[in-house]
């Protein structure tokens, strides 16, 4: 007598149970609050807020706290939130020109009109263990924040003066932007749309592109014009004022990449550019992004299409680590059906290749 | 501030989530089984001279995303407005940039003025909702065959022009560009979708 | 209230205090049912819809959950399957989730139901005309395999131009004798589109064809809504010489004895020992509660003693 397992109920809640316990850990060490790591583990936020297309810090940190640390798992969370949050208006573009920055670096100049600001990086540090966190201790206090100038110029927009950077020129105020989430992904897809993809693109797999670039895949040779990261304040037009307002001020890090172009019959060589930016101080997000938004222009420069990280295709439906996670671990899913409509065609294919090579399969039986 | 002169404009959905849902339950029965016609069985809000069931279809597919078109002798103040208040819907510049028409049966225009979509984007064909004066009549005028209708629907021209239904079955051969079509009359309607083929006559 | 606050109250009490009926909210939900009509009026037509990232992993249901979303009503019957079956841990869980999110009756019975979802099998028991079925769907495109590119896949539906998938379906039998595909088996719907059925058997492929029921079809990460009308042409692909064939097995349900299912193989010990029941169990249970036995069943009076 055969009996039908049942309770997937019950499997379930035992299973939510489980994580519950196991997310709290050992009872004894005391319970993470959401402000700590909102504080302490801030990069770990900026990137659930970017990849969760959700500015908000807190909401981050809980969806990490929830995740118990798992990244993609936390920017899903954050992602399924914002599902059911309604529209409420359109913001003007951010100008990062106006940036309160906290730290602003360039590669091609040596010295830089407004100057270079290091700021909280870790790039000089040497990573050896510091076993003094392990003890934990008195808060470190410094005086070494600097500020520079609220309005200073892109470093880019220095070369415009010869000719020898190409002008990014906005589109017009009543050009339709395109917006993933709120419409599917459609090609040929615009430059807006393809640095939206890449804002919220899984930075592991931008790095990957970005870095693939750098090794001959993909013509690239970039210099880091700016990399700026500071507070810019976002403004909402109220159409009842007619003005805009201040809404609130974001903490963005933007890459400006600039890469030689050696010209063709029609134009002139000059440097062109590939743009990142990200929430929070997310250097490596960004630098990678201005990568790939780079090579993503090829067919627009009239360059060879010829490796993976100028296919817009390829990168942008890749891109989405929410997407590609639920894919790929859907596998765990039973398909026992089609695995059992395969179990039978190959059975039948087995079956008919037996039946028609049966005389020879005698034959070298009688031959050993 | 300036002072806009207002009328309230008249009501919309009273319990819009349900309403909607329920709406828009008719709407998909209709473009699913066209030629059957199907009942709004609740009431909600509208401006003088519509239907209601062509009333709840607007509110429950216009907004922001979806430009309307506003047939003659329905483009109204009145109109507008609740359309404005309830929708956010903006008005279409012409009759081929709107996703969604209101039309009244009396005053068609013809129907290449609407757009019929591509045939790689063939959705962006136009919704027509069509006030019609009524939705039986003793004669069938002609077949409709297709998808939805189990074999075949013997159907009345229901106070439109059969001018008008022959440029709407020579759009047939356009397939899968078409417009895409409801004939409202009071709480009754009817979907005929681009999908449906007419032919005239008892053949 | 502090946010932190209100999300205590709103863990607390049923979500339905801090989510709108059915999760999405009104202007999505007025999106997807856009797309849901146009799809319905170009039977097997791909719409593309700006899908939304579900509480639910993509690849798990989105598409069928949205689609499920935009429809659902407080009066609605829903019943949710997974392989067939009402009780497997993902049916059970999105099953959950619409009744946190709307309180709608639910029910196993298939005839029962006025909304189905599905994954992966078409119910055995007919539907009838005041039923929906919806399938999740991973991959709605039936050329992708032969076409990578969507910008291409397009073109070739917008011209009908499905040659690429008769030579593929031709080597197929040139080099197995056999058409090697044996779920999510291509269509032809109401003699236009292509359509891919989503993963369900080839055994249940025919079901699709003049259907009493709307059956609509949703992929939440490819972001794409299709529908077969009721009553409408649905045709395998196939030749004169090798015409469509679905599945048999040499074996009945070993639990109601149906011949007619699709039967899901049950290894039993590791010498080889196995089984087959049904995969559809309303209808095995159905059958079963009117009498019927397969060979390895529990007797009818042994039910009755206990």
């Amino acid at each position: 007598m055969y009996v039908a397992v049942k309770g997937g109920e019950a499997a379930i809640g035992n299973a939510h149970a489980l994580l519950a316990e196991d997310r709290r850990g050992d009872t004894a060490v005391p319970e993470l609050s959401v402000d700590q790591i909102r504080e302490q583990f801030s990069l770990a936020v900026d990137r659930v807020m970017t990849e969760g297309s959700v500015y908000d810090p807190e909401l981050a940190a809980l969806a990490l706290k929830q995740a118990r640390g798992d990244q993609v798992e936390a920017i899903f969370l954050l992602r399924a939130y914002r599902t059911t949050l309604p529209r409420l208006a359109v913001s003007l573009p951010i100008d990062t020109a106006k940036m309160q920055v906290s730290r602003r670096i360039s590669s091609c100049f040596k010295d830089l009109p407004g100057g270079q600001l290091l700021g909280p990086t870790f790039d000089y540090t040497h990573r050896l263990l510091d076993f003094t966190l392990l003890a934990g201790g008195a808060p470190p206090r410094t005086e070494a924040r600097g500020e520079l100038a609220p309005d200073l110029p892109q470093v880019v927009d220095l070369l415009n003066a010869e000719g020898l950077i190409e002008p990014e020129i906005p589109d017009a105020d009543d050009a339709p932007v395109g917006d993933l989430t709120r419409e599917p992904l459609m090609f040929p897809a615009g430059r807006e749309v393809r640095l939206q993809n890449l804002a919220r693109a899984d930075e592991g797999y931008l790095l990957a592109l970005g870095y693939s670039t750098q090794r001959g895949y993909a013509k690239s040779h970039p210099f880091v014009g700016e990399i700026r990261s500071g507070d810019v304040a976002v403004e909402v037009e109220i159409p009842e004022l007619g003005f805009a307002v201040d809404i609130a001020d974001i903490t963005v890090t933007e890459c400006q990449m600039i890469n030689q172009f050696t010209g063709s019959k029609s134009e002139k060589p000059k440097f062109t550019r590939g743009y990142g930016l990200a929430f929070g101080y997310a250097e490596r997000k960004a630098m990678a992004m201005s990568l790939v938004d780079r090579s993503l222009r090829a067919q627009e420069l009239g360059e060879d299409i010829t490796a993976p990280s100028q296919d817009a295709e390829f990168v942008l439906y890749h891109a989405d680590n929410v997407e590609a996670s639920g894919f790929v671990q859907h596998l765990k899913l039973p398909h026992h059906v089609d695995f059992q409509s395969e179990l039978t065609l190959v059975r039948t294919m087995r079956a008919e290749i037996e039946a028609a090579s049966a005389p020879v399969a005698e034959f070298e039986e009688a031959a050993q | 501030m300036t002072t806009l002169q207002m009328t309230t404009p008249a009501a919309g959905f009273h319990d819009p989530v349900q309403q909607s849902q329920r709406a828009f339950r008719i709407l998909l029965d209709t473009m699913a089984r066209p030629g059957r016609v199907m009942d709004q069985d609740f009431d909600c809000g509208h401006p003088g001279g519509i239907a209601p069931v062509l009333a709840a279809g607007l509110l429950t597919l216009a907004d922001l995303d979806t430009p309307v078109w506003l047939g003659e002798g329905l483009d109204t103040p009145a109109m507008r407005d609740w359309l404005r208040f309830h929708t956010g819907a903006p008005l279409a510049t012409g009759p081929g940039q709107a996703a969604l028409v209101l039309l009244d049966a009396a005053r068609m225009p013809a129907l290449d003025v609407f757009s019929l979509g591509s045939d790689e984007a063939p959705e962006r064909g136009a919704t027509l909702l069509v006030q019609v004066p009524s939705l039986h009549a003793a004669a069938a005028a002609m077949t409709w065959r297709g998808p939805g209708i189990k074999e075949s629907v013997a159907m009345p021209l229901c106070g439109l022009d059969e001018a008008l239904w022959r440029q709407r079955a020579q759009l047939s051969a356009v397939f899968p560009r078409g417009l895409d079509i409801y004939l409202g009359c009071g709480r009754q309607v009817i979907g005929l979708p681009r999908s449906t083929v007419i032919t005239f006559g008892e053949a | 209230m502090t946010l932190q606050q209100d999300y205590a109250a709103n863990a607390a009490q049923a979500p339905l205090e801090g989510y709108n009926f059915a999760f999405l909210d009104e202007q999505t939900k007025r999106m997807i049912r856009r797309a849901i009509l146009k799809a319905v009026a170009i039977p097997g037509y791909q719409v593309p819809f700006g899908s939304r990232e579900m509480p639910l992993p993509y690849g798990w249901g989105t598409g069928g959950m949205q689609v499920t979303a935009a429809v659902i009503g407080g009066s609605d019957v829903l019943k949710v399957i997974d392989q067939g079956a009402d009780d497997t841990t993902n049916a059970v869980s999105i099953r959950r989730f619409f009744v946190r999110m709307t309180n709608v009756a639910t029910t196993e019975k298939t005839r029962d139901a006025t909304l189905i979802q599905t994954r992966h099998r078409v119910p055995e028991t007919p539907l009838h005309e005041g039923q929906i079925l919806v399938y999740q769907v991973p991959i709605p495109e039936p050329l992708r395999w032969l076409e990578p590119r969507e910008t291409e896949t397009r073109k070739m539906h917008a011209l009908s131009e499905y040659g690429v998938m008769h030579v593929k379906l031709y080597e197929d039998i040139s080099q197995h004798g056999h058409i090697s595909t044996a779920y999510d088996y291509p269509v032809l719907v109401n003699g236009r589109y292509m359509m891919r059925c989503s993963p369900i058997p080839k055994f249940d492929t025919p079901k699709l064809h003049m259907n009493a029921a709307l059956q609509l079809f949703g992929a939440g990460r490819e972001k794409r809504i299709y529908a077969v009308p009721p009553y409408t042409d649905v045709k395998p692909l196939d030749f004169d010489d090798h015409p469509f064939e679905v599945e048999r097995w040499p074996e009945a349900c070993a639990l109601c004895g149906s011949h007619d299912s699709f039967l899901d193989e049950v290894i039993l010990d590791d010498k080889g020992g196995r089984m087959f029941v049904c995969s559809d169990t309303d209808y095995c249970g159905e059958r079963q509660a009117a009498g019927h036995r397969g060979h390895m069943a529990a007797p009818y009076k042994d039910e009755a003693a206990e």
